[in-house]
């Protein structure tokens, strides 16, 4: 009798499961293993080419000087946006932890950018960032910051900065919201014990909530990476990976091997190797969420 | 030195709600005094004024002649051990030990004896490089003790620290803490809603109430002579009778009449009309067979038994030795000694006479 | 005194940088409220002297914007639909249910959910032409799947783990059914849960733009993102005031989601984003 019940249990678990794990393998599982398969071979045939042709597509890749500027482009852009969402973020939540005149009212504006879409997020900065029009460059003339306008997108320098500040504007609450969840589970009473054994609001700070915040910083720092590494939308929208290849970033080269060179199998190669590349935080997440885990954090 | 005088201390908080009216307090040097009382009696807001983690809202704190209540807690030079122990979970014991030494600059040297010395004295030197985490709570207990201990300081502030510990380990703590202060002498300041902690480790005991002081004695003389009701209720396990009744004049002075029993009251006291009686249940004399008292529930707790009778004057509880002949549903008397009785007033609550 | 000057300064100066970054917002609503003549004069002006709503008059009648508006509705209910019930279903599995590879399953998703949508891409816009669901938007919803299920699901599991097994539990004893009992008792106490991680998926799916852009290539199916960018490109002269008031009605979703979501986004996020 029990072990007839056990069964059933565990066929209705199963069975809920099963859409999930349907379309899991449908849309993901399948896709995944098809885009190794699609990097090995040519265009616009579908039959698999040999093996020494099949990895044609990589050697050509890594040859290509394009290819690695791409790349070089992927790491500066996610280390800069990555540095300046951390700084906004921690600051941001620091301020937002402690009293504040409205602060829910606070809190809750300073998510609008990441909720965003990214296309409006893109038409309201290049209208902020434009040239004659723009009401950056009015401000900063008025100031008397610069004196002439500043081409902010189509200038090799100033597109990549440009870029890198909207992408930490767009995405740095994500880094606020992390902290702040985690700053408002460490006991009041530890602030306490350190201010009567003599610590200053600076020593509380660095022996108390940075420790405290390691773990979550660690976390964050992860998955920002990765997600700023993959991002297409919001480069691709801003500059089109220009002025020239300026800041054509990996997922941005996928897209014009693919669907404007037409050479669907380098697309493809390209994609495969920014998942190797991914493949180290990947494994890094892991492993931190693990000894968080074991930690009891 | 380091006694500590608490003057007209006021605490009202934001909310509005009041934590202390008008507390006045004197703490002599080198005395272990306890707050005691139920939650909400303002026990812990006096102490973390004296810390310095509350600002007072009116009246001022002295430790010895040197007003300390506007100064920060670092310049107080006092040390706390707090309910949860508060200790730096990303610290090994040796540095949550240490830290009030870096902060206070000392150098290495004198931080490592000062802190061996600490631990061998409370016994965690085999823990110096283990996480709190890794601990169990009555060594984490002692590692919170000795990061206060290692400063030194003149004012040692205790809030509840053994609440979080099982019923054998808190006796055991009972005891070291009582020893520990026997060997550092130093003032200690204790909270506590336990009375039995109270009454066996202080040298005095400050009795609150809703924010009041209501008593201020010797343990002793707190549970013999409770100057109200209160503290008469509060104090003592099983709590105090209280039977209303009456004292009227007679031949032989004066006599107490309830609806329970009768007692004749010692010369002193004069007749008030309606009082409240307090009887300790270890006071009670019971006679078996007829009686305005039945037996309820008998509880036997192997050294002694309670017990809870049913009574004109509502239910009672009577303390006696481990032999008891009486069952569930006996009949029996209830007589007192009348200088065993405590008498208040009915409407104040007060003593009478006031001693 | 000192204190509360510092206090004051320190609000400000917080306050100062919380207006900065929503500056841009702002921006793009008073731009959306300003005639063409007035959006490109000099000096600007952070107040329209005229307001008017002669702009999104414009983006309803002479766009094709109505068009992309409904298709990006119809996209995103169909994904969120799809994705709460299957999702759901598996979050509860995935807690209540005992098989084996169940904690495999859990690190699985998470996988799932970090990789990159310009893998997927390729290997998926050839999976939905073979089917011939090509430039079709049911075709779009499922390729919205890929990355809103991952994330439902994780979202999903954490929040119904906080539910108490007890309650399901006396109700089986009370004679509900596994199945009556989760309808029943667990979906009412998961509802904040489930709507969070609806509205959330629907923003997933409001807002993404790569797929939309290249699985649909006509103009009467394309979804926002793509059909106002391709205003973008349109002509020399950009109309600007126009793009922004397309961008606010674009907003208007996720300011209607925000509100309703107010207390439950940092839960939200905070129990599941950062917690494995």
């Amino acid at each position: 009798m029990k072990q007839a019940q056990l069964g059933r249990e565990q066929l209705l678990g199963l069975g809920l499961l099963a859409p999930t794990l349907i379309l899991f393998i449908l849309l993901i599982g399948y896709p995944l293993v098809d885009s190794l398969y699609l990097s090995l071979q040519r265009t616009s045939t579908l039959t698999l080419a040999s093996h020494f042709v099949g990895l044609g597509n990589f050697r050509a890749l890594f040859g290509d000087p394009e290819f690695w500027a791409a790349f070089a482009h992927t790491l500066v852009w996610t280390a800069g946006t990555l540095t300046l969402q951390l700084v906004l973020g921690v600051g941001m939540a620091l301020a937002l932890h402690g009293p504040l005149f409205a602060r829910s009212l606070a809190r809750g504006l300073v998510l609008f950018p990441y909720l965003l879409p990214t296309a409006v997020a893109v038409l309201v900065w290049r209208w902020l960032f434009n040239d004659l029009y723009g009401f950056l460059n009015y401000a900063l003339i008025a100031l008397g910051i610069v004196a002439h306008p500043v081409a902010w997108l189509s200038r090799t320098p100033n597109a990549m900065i440009s870029v890198i500040a909207v992408g930490a504007w767009k995405f740095f609450p994500f880094v606020v919201i992390a902290v702040l969840a985690r700053l408002q589970s460490i006991p009041e009473t530890l602030y306490e014990a350190a201010s009567i054994d003599g610590a200053s609001p600076l020593a509380q700070f660095w022996d108390i909530t940075l420790p405290q915040l390691s773990g979550v910083l660690a976390i964050v720092v992860l998955l920002r990476s990765i997600w700023d590494f993959k991002e297409f939308d919001l480069v691709y929208l801003m500059t089109g990976g220009g002025p020239g290849t300026s800041t054509e970033t990996l997922p941005i080269l996928v897209y014009r091997e693919a669907f404007q060179l037409l050479d669907f199998g380098r697309g493809a190669a390209v994609a495969v190797a920014m998942l190797a590349f991914l493949l180290v935080p990947f494994a890094a997440y892991f492993v931190v969420i693990r000894r968080l885990e074991s930690r009891g954090t | 030195m380091a006694a500590v005088q608490l003057e007209h201390l006021r605490k009202e908080f934001a909310d509005g709600t009041i934590g202390t009216h008008d507390l006045s307090l004197q703490i002599e040097d080198g005395e272990f005094l306890t707050l005691l009382g139920p939650s909400g009696c303002g026990k812990t807001t006096t102490l973390r004024m004296i810390a310095g983690l509350e600002h007072p809202t009116g009246g001022s704190i002295f430790f010895g002649t040197r007003r300390v209540d506007h100064l920060a807690p670092a310049a107080r030079n006092v040390a706390m051990v707090f309910q949860s122990y508060a200790l730096y979970p990303h610290m090994t014991v040796r540095r949550n030990l240490e830290y009030p030494l870096r902060k206070r600059r000392l150098g290495p040297t004198e931080r490592a004896a000062r802190v061996h010395q600490t631990a061998a004295l409370l016994k965690i030197d085999g823990l110096l490089d283990r996480r709190p985490r890794e601990l169990s709570g009555g060594q984490q207990q002692r590692v919170a003790l000795g990061r206060a201990m290692v400063r030194d300081p003149d004012v040692f502030l205790l809030d509840e620290p053994l609440s979080n510990l099982d019923a054998e380990l808190r006796a055991h703590m009972r005891a070291e803490l009582i020893q520990l202060h026997h060997a550092l002498g130093r003032t200690m300041i204790y909270v506590t809603h336990d009375q039995m902690e109270a009454m066996t480790m202080s040298s005095r005991i400050a009795v609150l109430h809703q924010g009041r002081l209501q008593q201020l004695d010797r343990p002793d003389v707190v549970y013999h002579r409770p100057t109200n009701r209160f503290v008469a209720g509060f104090v003592g396990t099983p709590a105090m009778n209280f039977v209303a009744g009456e004292t009227i004049p007679d031949r032989a002075g004066t006599r107490f009449r309830s609806a329970l029993f009768e007692a004749q009251l010692p010369l002193e006291i004069e007749a008030k009309g309606k009082v409240l009686a307090g009887v300790r249940s270890e006071d009670l004399e019971l006679v078996a067979g007829a009686g305005a008292a039945r037996v309820a529930v008998v509880e036997t707790a192997g050294h002694e038994t309670l017990l809870w009778l049913d009574t004109a004057a509502g239910r009672i509880v009577s303390r006696t030795g481990p032999t008891a002949r009486l069952r569930p549903g006996d009949l029996v008397s209830v007589a007192v000694k009348g200088e065993k009785l405590h008498l208040f007033d009915n409407a104040t609550g007060v003593r009478l006479p006031v001693a | 005194m000192i204190r509360t000057f510092g206090r004051i300064l320190k609000n400000l100066a917080v306050w100062a940088v919380v207006l900065a970054i929503v500056f841009p917002l702002l921006w793009m609503i008073s731009t959306s409220l300003k005639p063409d003549s007035e959006t490109f004069a000099l000096p600007p002006t952070l107040l329209p002297l005229h307001p008017t709503l002669v702009q999104f008059r414009r983006l309803f009648a002479q766009t094709p914007f109505a068009v992309y508006f409904i298709n990006s509705v119809i996209v995103s209910v169909a994904t969120t639909a799809i994705v709460i019930v299957v999702a759901l279903a598996g979050a509860y599995a995935l807690v209540r249910f005992r098989f084996p590879g169940r904690q495999m399953m859990a690190q699985l998703t998470l996988v799932t959910y970090l990789l990159p949508t310009t893998v997927l891409l390729l290997p998926l816009y050839v999976l939905i032409a073979r089917v011939g669901l090509a430039n079709s938007l049911f075709g779009l919803a499922l390729a919205y799947v890929t990355f809103t299920l991952p994330f439902a699901l994780w979202l999903l599991r954490s929040f119904l783990v906080g539910i108490p097994v007890d309650l399901e539990e006396a109700a089986m004893v009370d004679g509900a059914g596994r199945i009556h009992a989760f309808v029943e008792i667990v979906v009412p106490q998961a509802l904040p849960g489930i709507i969070s991680t609806a509205l959330f998926s629907f923003i997933l799916s409001w807002n993404e733009y790569l797929y939309a852009m290249v699985f649909i290539n006509e103009d009467a199916r394309k979804t926002l993102p793509p059909g106002v960018l391709t205003m973008l490109n349109q002509n020399q002269n950009v109309q600007w005031a126009l793009l922004m008031a397309a961008s606010v009605v674009m907003a208007l979703p996720l300011v209607i989601v925000f509100s309703f979501l107010q207390g439950h986004l940092s839960r939200g996020f905070g129990a599941g984003a950062v917690k494995g």
